[in-house]
């Protein structure tokens, strides 16, 4: 639970702030537990450490809301200054919250370094045991833990967490004059759970399998997205499914609700507790329940998401997608664990999909993806690289091309399912996604 | 500040308890964020974060930790956990502080309440509605900082430095039909409210409103190699990205990049230099020192298309036998600095860009740019176009969608032909691992041979 004496300081803080003419003062608060540690050459190479603890106040004057964020709740004056300069020009007005349950909370230690040391270097030497690796210039453990508490004027305190341990690598491989690199992020509870010697090998032999890689001619391709390329897609898309965005014509399913957007045996779900997922949360951080959620259904778009203040002007109910990237921001629209699914005909070993496929493109890697999607249009431009496929089996590699399409397109010309799942980098959210086999998209390459 | 006996305490107890190396950064800083779509507040951040970030480097090993909790038992309660033994080192004594300062002409943004700030947006917004007809959204984001830090370390340096910095981001969206474009501009300065005395906001709104309607009768964008004209400005990003991140020491070690082990060697034309400059004034790129008590510098990368080095911070030095170049950033304290960009650029050349697009039988122009990113290692980056026209028979003739341009960093250098003379630098900001720092990126006009162009018109 909360410190009792972080408890007392926000107690403190409540009745000044109630002297100075603010009603219904409440909190959020994040605090952010990480611990990570690198390895490189057969040594500890960084090691980090952080635990703060973030707040945003809140409270009623006139109507308005008056606001601000800090970290160190004893500087009562200077909290009370910007709130009322919030209050006085905001135009934010005051919004009722009612809470639900706690989620669960757990503060486990931390685990012992020498054995995240040991397993790292195992996962090193690994690497290096693939002639073509040259350097392993990320071989990292990293735990978080973030916990949010809401807790209002009458005391009533709300919290959830969520927290993920994550091994990540980035591999260089070099020969003949060649370089070309390998990356990975995988996760679990603890090290041990996680198998990042293994992955180690996998990623090296993957870095050593680019090397040679040339452009390939333009044109359209059929495409297989590894898992890992079809989550990063996915998970840039996710705000054309925000109604803050289908509201004024800025995401290209604006209009589309109830219509079909996807092959017809098309799930996309959100599971706020799923298996394995990274972003497991009861809560959103308006105090409002995460529910299971189908985005869509057979195919047909079925629902957008809301935060409060997107539901308040369609006359609604939030649908518990308001969440903060840290206790300073505003509430955005976001989500839990976002996982994509077909129907038990589509889905298949990534041999079988590659045999299906028959000659095309298996994107192993893109980037880009920050600027290289317009929610607008849909449409996205991503530079690729991955291995050549002809006839139905993995051939030579290909690098520095772009793949073009766009999302409906995307979701409607998809013909198979990997049976693999990954998922995307660490982030606010979460999408699990499997291999995906699509009919083309157009490639830019000599 | 930081009470001097604690400073002393904490230099000590790392250094005799096997640091040879010991850090203090601390830091209060006050942000406001707004953003207005239209006449409507969407999102708003005001506030203030203060804290400590300590690190230790044992050799080549670096250990950090940061918290908000700055007393003295807290500090050393973590201190205790993460060294608990080791060799005893020794230290230089602390030096008498210095302290940076902004000039006297600065307004600072506390002085004034959001709503004036909330004035200025609105007033953007509505002169980009009112002065082009097919605009159906503008967004304005306001962003102030005011950050105090000091830095002290067992070599002796013991400096402040107060940061203030705005900075207003202006999105217009035009719409005809079904069909929507966009166009932004992002100015911001190393200053405060002053700024916008300096400059004309609303005609800025105005300028993106015209730029997105013009955009409208965009058609599909040619994929394939082709030649590319990148108008001045922020278009620079596209040396950031290229060329920039693979010279930033943290990733030249161990022949990580694919600068590792070329300086001195000719890596692009001689018509072109790229400078990293943190001490140019005024710009929104710029610090009086950095994140590690050094003073910003100009630091040239390529001099005449030769290779001169790499931005290095304090860690990675030590680890490359090099020494730094003002160049450690960070978000703030709960990062560990690195070494990071602050205003890079191409310098002027004298070709004019009227002589570029005459050149080019069919190719590509590039107003701006979206953003874009780097592999360091392969030297393989990408970046989205905004703004973006066909050239044909030497003349700039229709708009086009946004595409991706690829490449490699040395084999784009090696493909610069002209290079212009109208210079100018542009304001955004830099993802990387010790988190988002505000840079300057800058060009004049240039020409490039041959890109990869990543259209959806095979």
């Amino acid at each position: 639970m909360m410190d009792a004496d972080k408890q007392k300081e926000l107690k403190q803080l409540s009745q000044y702030l109630e002297a100075k003419g603010f009603q219904e003062v409440r909190y959020y608060i994040k605090r952010k537990k990480r611990q990570y540690l690198n390895v490189r050459n057969q040594q500890i190479y960084s090691r980090d450490f952080g635990d703060e603890t973030e707040y945003l106040a809140e409270g009623q004057k006139a109507g308005r809301r008056g606001y601000t964020y800090f970290n160190q709740p004893f500087n009562h004056a200077v909290i009370a200054d910007r709130m009322n300069d919030c209050a006085k020009s905001s135009i934010i007005p005051w919004q009722e919250r009612q809470y639900c349950q706690n989620g669960d909370l757990c503060d486990e230690p931390w685990e012992d370094p020498a054995e995240i040391k040991a397993v790292l270097e195992a996962a090193e030497k690994k690497a290096f045991a693939i002639k073509e690796t040259a350097v392993v210039s990320e071989c990292s453990y990293e735990t978080v833990r973030e916990t949010i508490y809401l807790l209002d004027h009458q005391e009533n305190l709300l919290s959830d967490q969520t927290s993920y341990s994550c091994g990540r690598l980035r591999i260089v491989s070099k020969a003949n004059g060649h370089i070309e690199t390998g990356d990975c992020c995988i996760y679990g509870e603890k090290i041990r759970d996680l198998n990042i010697v293994e992955a180690a090998a996998k990623t090296a032999a993957m870095a050593a399998e680019g090397l040679g890689g040339i452009p390939v001619l333009s044109g359209e391709y059929p495409i297989l997205l590894e898992n890992r390329v079809a989550a990063e897609i996915l998970e840039a898309f996710l705000p054309v499914f925000y109604a803050e965005n289908l509201y004024d014509g800025m995401s290209v399913l604006s209009g589309k609700e109830g219509t079909s957007i996807g092959t017809a045996a098309l799930q996309l779900m959100e599971q706020p507790l799923l298996p394995g997922g990274r972003c497991r949360r009861k809560v959103d951080d308006e105090g409002i329940p995460v529910q299971e959620k189908s985005l869509i259904t057979d195919g047909i778009f079925t629902a957008k998401l809301y935060n409060s203040a997107a539901a308040v002007k369609e006359s609604r109910k939030s649908s518990g997608n308001g969440f903060k990237s840290s206790a300073a921001a505003d509430v955005e629209t976001g989500v839990t664990n976002i996982v994509i699914r077909g129907g038990e005909d589509m889905t298949k070993s990534q041999e079988q999909l590659i045999k299906q496929m028959g000659e095309g493109l298996l994107v192993t890697g893109v980037d880009g993806v920050f600027a290289g999607v317009n929610h607008q249009t849909g449409d996205f431009s991503l530079i690729a690289k991955g291995l050549q496929i002809k006839p139905g089996k993995k051939t030579k590699p290909f690098r520095e091309v772009t793949i073009a399409g766009n999302f409906i397109k995307l979701l409607q010309d998809i013909e198979g399912l990997g049976e693999e799942w990954a998922m995307t980098l660490p982030a606010r959210q979460c999408v699990a996604a499997p291999d995906i086999l699509m009919k083309k998209l157009t490639v830019s390459g000599l | 500040m930081l009470n001097p006996d604690l400073a002393e305490k904490i230099l000590d107890y790392g250094m005799s308890h096997g640091g040879d190396f010991v850090e203090i950064f601390m830091e209060d800083t006050r942000q406001t964020n707004l953003t207005m779509l239209g006449d409507e507040l969407i999102r708003s951040s005001v506030g203030k974060l203060a804290g400590i970030g300590i690190r230790v480097f044992r050799n080549m090993e670096s250990i950090y930790f940061h918290t908000e909790n700055e007393s003295e038992a807290h500090i050393f309660a973590l201190m205790k956990k993460l060294l608990n033994t080791g060799k005893v080192y020794k230290r230089s004594p602390l030096g008498e502080r210095i302290d940076y300062a902004p000039n006297g002409q600065v307004r600072l943004p506390v002085k004034f309440g959001i709503k004036e700030q909330l004035s200025l947006l609105n007033r953007c917004n509505q002169a980009g509605i009112r002065a082009v007809e097919c605009i159906f959204q503008m967004r304005t984001n306001y962003v102030d900082m005011d950050q105090k830090v000091q830095i002290i370390n067992t070599e002796g340096v013991n400096v402040s430095d107060r940061r203030i910095k705005t900075r207003l981001h202006i999105t217009a969206y035009a719409k005809d039909g079904d069909m929507i474009q966009s166009s932004y501009i992002g100015p911001g300065a190393m200053g405060g409210f002053e700024f916008y005395e300096m400059i004309n906001a609303e005609e800025y709104a105005v300028r993106v409103a015209r730029e997105a309607k013009a955009m409208l009768p965009a058609r599909p964008c040619p994929t394939g190699r082709l030649p590319v004209v990148i108008a001045n400005g922020f278009g620079g990003l596209l040396f950031h990205e290229a060329c920039g991140h693979s010279l930033e020491a943290a990733g030249m070690l161990d022949g990580a990049s694919e600068f590792s082990g070329r300086i001195g060697q000719k890596v692009a034309p001689a018509k072109v230099t790229l400078i990293d400059d943190g001490s140019i004034p005024g710009e929104w790129g710029s610090l009086m020192i950095d994140d590690e008590g050094n003073e910003t510098r100009k630091n040239v990368l390529i001099d005449k298309g030769i290779l001169q080095g790499c931005l290095s911070d304090r860690l990675s030095a030590r680890r490359m036998g090099t020494t730094v170049t003002g160049s450690g950033r960070r978000e703030n304290y709960q990062y560990p600095p690195v070494s990071r960009m602050t205003n890079t650029f191409i310098a002027a050349g004298d070709d004019r860009p009227e002589d570029m697009i005459a050149s080019i039988e069919k190719g590509i122009y590039v107003k701006n740019i979206n953003g874009g990113s780097v592999n360091t290692a392969t030297g393989q980056f990408n970046f989205n176009t905004m703004g973006t026209y066909l050239i044909e028979q030497g003349e700039i003739t229709v708009p086009v969608h946004s595409a991706t341009l690829i490449g490699t960093g040395s084999e784009i250098l090696q493909k610069i032909e002209m290079v212009g003379s109208d210079f100018k630098l542009g304001q955004g900001y830099c993802f990387a691992g010790s988190g988002t720092v505000y840079v300057g990126a800058g060009q004049p006009t240039v020409k490039i041979r041959e890109m990869t162009v990543g259209g959806e018109q095979v």
